[in-house]
Order: structure tokens, then C-alpha cells, then sequence
């Protein structure tokens, strides 16, 4: 029988492994504190590439801001102008038709027996519907025979023409009466709203 | 666990001051950048980046169209120049109409009775901040033929004008000339937007 007796103190007892337990444990620690620390300096180098753009960004926009600010302003001043060339377009425009036209197409549609008292011819501001309308009225008198059926021959003309339609839409009969034997007093009227833009 | 310094071999001491030179570097590197930017995480940077960088591709998009802009502001006020000697001007109005009305009726060989300003409604009831249309009425006697031509010299003439009222009566004393009265309109004054560089 073989007796063995340890000596050791109980400091002084080795890990029989490769490397000692410390070691394993420092090293444990060690690649602990690593992983951390790269952890930190990768977000640190994260950080610091962050803030280097946003440094360039900002530089970068303080030079392009004032210009695209410039080119921002000339493109609202562009649009100004267009809305304001389109509602002179359209303020030239309001009558249909310019009124020379419709006295040169009045001229040719009165009938030969029909003579005109007064003519009118206007744009209302505030119309009866309150848009602004143009209105075409015209009186006068018939003589002669078949003198009663001449105001609506002379309407009928005025219907047919296109340029007087774009002034007042449809001519109307407002009122014939006989005067004597042979002659009769009418009006007529045309109205037409102006649709103003929205 | 209790670390005895003197048991260590000299490898292993190496081993735990360079881990502990590291842990220090690990904590100054981290004291280093939370001081740098103390008000300011990568979280806030990142997101003030990105909406930076959204502001500047919208203006770079803006910038990349400033030849066109131009081209069309140019355009634009062009057009409206153009319009500015067909409009009233602004300080004597009455004299600039009385000039082109006066001048058309000549070239149609109408004689004009009268030429006065007419007070738009919306201007003696507005409050005084609305842009009015400029109105001048126009009396004469004249024959029908001669008035066609005279609306067609003051229509033709300016593109702005507008015949806003137009009354022919028959004439008692002579058929063959009407008592006119024109009332001729044009639009409220405007303004042209234009930005230098």
C-alpha cells in the first residue's frame, strides 16, 4: 500500500490544466471588457461619422438654402404673373364677343321694315342672379304689312348669329304692342351670365 | 473572488494590467464622447441628418430647375410688360384715356360732345383696398356706320379695353346721327412680380 501525503499549502495547489483557472478567468474578463470596448468605440466611431455629415450637411445647406429660397420666390412670382396675364385674358374676354362685332351683326339681322329706338348694351356688375351678366335690350317699331310678325323675324336674325349668342345667349321677345294700323312697338332682350373663374 | 497579485506569474500580471489599461482607455473613450456632445445623442444627429438631407435634396431638386424658373419668370414678366402700355396710367388716368379715346374717335371721324371719369360703384361703397376697374364714359352723335368704327379703333386698339356700356337712342332732329354713350373699361392696375438673383 502506497501512501502519498500533500504537502501543499492550500495556495500553493495548481490547476493541472493548460492554463490556470486565473488565467482562464482573467481572459474570460478580458474578452468581456474587449467586446465592450469595441462596442463602445464603434458607436463612438458611429457617432462621430453622424455628426461629421451632419457638420458637411449643414455647410452644405447653408450654401444651397439662400438659392433655392431665390429660386423658390422666382417660381411663386412666375405663378403671380401667369394668374394675373390669365385674368387679364379672361377680363378682355368677358363680353363674348367685342361689341363692334355685335353692332356690325346687329346691323345686318334688323329687317327692312323694323327701325330701332334704342339700343343697349351693357355688362351688370351684380346681375339679378348676382353675377355679373350682359345684356343686350333693344327697342324699335314695325310698320308696314305683317308688321305684328316682324319683331320675331328680327329676333329669330338675332338668334341665328353666333357673335351676338356669345354676347347674350337667346334674345327674347319682351313685349310687342300696335302703335296705329300699321305699325307695332317691341323690345327685345338678351341676357347672359359671365362665369367668372374660380 | 480574491486575487492574489503574488501568485500571479509575471505573464498573467501582464495579461490583467493590459486589461485594466484597456477597461481605463474603454472608459475615458466613452467619457471622451458623451462629453463632446452632451445635449446631442447619435439618435437626435441622426435625425436632424435626415431631415437636413430631405431639406437639401428638395432644394438641390428646387436648384436643378432654376434655368427653367428663370426662363418662365422672364416669360411671364415679358408678358405683362407688354400689357403695361395698354393700361391706364396710374398718376394722370383721365388724360392718358382722353388721349387714346380721342385719337381713336379721330380715326373713325367722330366727334366727341364728352369724355368723363365715371365713379365705380364698388369704389365709393368698397373699403377703399379694392382694385377697381378705371372708367371713362364717352358722349357723341354720330351715324351708325361711323360708331362700328369707332368701337372697332377702340377695341382693336388696346387689348385691355372693354366696352362696358353701350347706348344708341334715335335722334329727333336728324336720323341719321344717334345720340352714343359709351362707358369703356379697364381693368384695375396690376402688379408684375419679379426677383433678382
Amino acid at each position: 500500500m502506497n501512501l502519498q501525503i500533500n504537502l501543499l499549502k492550500k495556495n500553493e495547489r495548481r490547476y493541472q490544466g493548460i492554463v490556470s483557472m486565473k488565467v482562464m478567468v482573467m481572459g474570460a474578463i478580458a474578452v468581456f471588457g474587449g467586446i465592450l470596448l469595441l462596442f463602445f468605440m464603434l458607436s463612438g466611431i458611429a457617432k462621430v461619422t453622424v455628426l461629421a455629415n451632419l457638420d458637411r450637411t449643414r455647410k452644405e445647406w447653408i450654401l444651397q438654402m439662400p438659392v433655392s429660397a431665390i429660386i423658390r420666390m422666382q417660381t411663386e412670382a412666375a405663378a403671380l404673373n401667369r394668374r394675373t396675364s390669365a385674368s387679364l385674358d379672361e377680363w378682355s374676354e368677358r363680353t363674348g364677343a367685342p361689341l363692334h362685332k355685335i353692332m356690325r351683326e346687329l346691323q345686318g339681322s334688323v329687317p327692312a321694315q323694323v327701325q330701332l329706338s334704342r339700343v343697349y348694351a351693357k355688362i351688370i356688375e351684380s346681375g339679378s342672379s348676382g353675377q355679373p351678366e350682359c345684356v343686350l335690350q333693344l327697342s324699335g317699331w314695325a310698320v308696314g304689312e305683317g308688321g305684328d310678325m316682324l319683331a320675331v323675324e328680327f329676333k329669330r336674325n338675332l338668334n341665328n348669329s353666333k357673335e351676338l349668342r356669345s354676347f347674350c345667349d337667346e334674345v327674347r321677345l319682351i313685349s310687342s304692342r300696335r302703335e296705329t294700323d300699321d305699325s307695332w312697338v317691341f323690345s327685345l332682350e338678351g341676357k347672359r351670365m359671365i362665369e367668372e373663374a374660380p | 473572488m480574491n486575487l492574489n497579485w503574488s501568485a500571479l506569474t509575471k505573464q498573467q500580471q501582464k495579461i490583467v494590467i493590459i486589461i485594466t489599461v484597456l477597461a481605463v482607455l474603454q472608459v475615458v473613450a466613452l467619457g471622451y464622447f458623451m462629453l463632446k456632445n452632451p445635449g446631442k445623442s447619435a439618435g437626435e444627429a441622426r435625425k436632424e441628418l435626415h431631415e437636413l438631407q430631405g431639406q437639401l435634396s428638395a432644394a438641390k431638386d428646387i436648384i436643378s430647375r432654376k434655368a427653367l424658373v428663370e426662363q418662365e419668370l422672364q416669360k411671364s414678366v415679358e408678358d405683362l410688360e407688354a400689357m403695361v402700355p395698354y393700361a391706364p396710367a396710374v398718376f394722370d388716368s383721365y388724360a392718358w384715356a382722353y388721349e387714346y379715346i380721342s385719337r381713336r374717335s379721330a380715326l373713325a371721324g367722330v366727334m366727341i360732345d364728352g369724355l368723363q371719369e365715371e365713379i365705380s360703384a364698388r369704389s365709393s361703397t368698397g373699403n377703399g383696398k379694392e382694385a377697381v376697374p378705371y372708367e371713362v364714359s364717352v358722349v357723341t352723335r354720330c351715324g351708325y356706320n361711323e360708331l362700328i368704327r369707332f368701337l372697332w379703333y377702340l377695341e382693336t386698339g388696346n387689348p385691355l379695353i372693354v366696352v362696358k356700356e353701350l347706348t344708341i337712342d334715335e335722334s329727333s332732329d336728324n336720323p341719321e346721327q344717334h345720340s352714343v354713350r359709351i362707358v369703356v373699361q379697364w381693368p384695375p392696375s396690376f402688379k408684375i412680380e419679379n426677383v433678382d438673383e
